[in-house]
């Protein structure tokens, strides 16, 4: 890795070399869409952003889901039940973006995506996530 | 080397710095977009020896301004070591890696 701006806060760092790179993934998608709000330069398409947002919680879910199942993890409805929302909420408010009827409705949606996606991100790696890494680290599940 | 673009019919062919980050995003961002759909991007990687995970961010949104699911990507000439980064952020699944 290189140095680089900072993009998940280091209290996420769960010691789980796939885990961590993958929430850093979605810290560094949160942050274009800020940088996109933010009318900085070269910015991306709101809705692109989304779209790359979609696929890559789906494909790191699918990657947790996936650990929790081969380990046997006792917790994994419960921690299925975590991501369920974040996709539910999320896909609500990605309908809206698309139903919206101006620019700046459009900007104001994006705005609580974004809002959403931190503090869901916040308290799932926190803790839900915090709790999984330590029981894959002790299987010895990379 | 650094970073460097060429265009021949609808493939475009880039070929990336020793250092994909950051500091090229822009030049990423305008050598990879305005394309029409039918194109192609080869991403050869060959000087590639250190990524974070902001190119990580920029080959999504690639994926995603060229056709999502139906983009044509291929991701080439990988060291090991970046190649092992590409499998943790599980990149294997969402693109075609050489
Ligand atoms: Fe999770």
């Amino acid at each position: 890795m290189t140095e680089q701006e900072c993009y998940m806060p280091e209290k996420f760092i769960l010691q789980h070399p796939a885990i961590d790179m993958q929430h850093e993934v979605l810290f560094v998608l949160y942050n274009e869409l800020l940088h996109t709000l933010q009318s900085c330069e070269d910015e991306y398409d709101l809705a692109d952003i989304f779209l790359g947002l979609n696929v890559y919680v789906v494909s790191h879910f699918q990657f947790e889901e996936d650990a929790m199942l081969a380990s046997g993890y006792d917790e994994r409805e419960k921690h299925m039940e975590g991501h369920s929302q974040l996709r539910l909420g999320v896909g609500a408010l990605h309908a809206r973006f698309l139903a919206a009827s101006s620019r700046e409705e459009a900007r104001e949606v994006a705005q609580a995506i974004a809002d959403f996606l931190l503090e869901w991100l916040e308290n799932h790696i926190a803790k839900v996530d915090r709790r999984l890494t330590q029981y894959l680290l002790e299987q010895s599940v990379q | 080397m650094a970073f460097s673009v060429s265009k021949e019919g609808d493939r475009v062919t880039i070929r990336l710095p020793e250092v994909f980050g950051f500091s090229v995003r822009s030049d990423f961002k305008k050598a990879t977009t305005g394309h029409s759909t039918s194109t192609s991007f080869f991403l050869d990687f060959r000087d590639v020896t250190r990524m974070d995970s902001s190119a990580l961010g920029m080959l999504l949104l690639l994926r995603e301004t060229s056709g999502g699911f139906y983009a044509d990507i291929t991701i080439a000439n990988v060291r090991p070591d970046i190649r092992k980064l590409l499998q943790l952020a599980n990149f294997h699944t969402l693109f075609k890696i050489q």
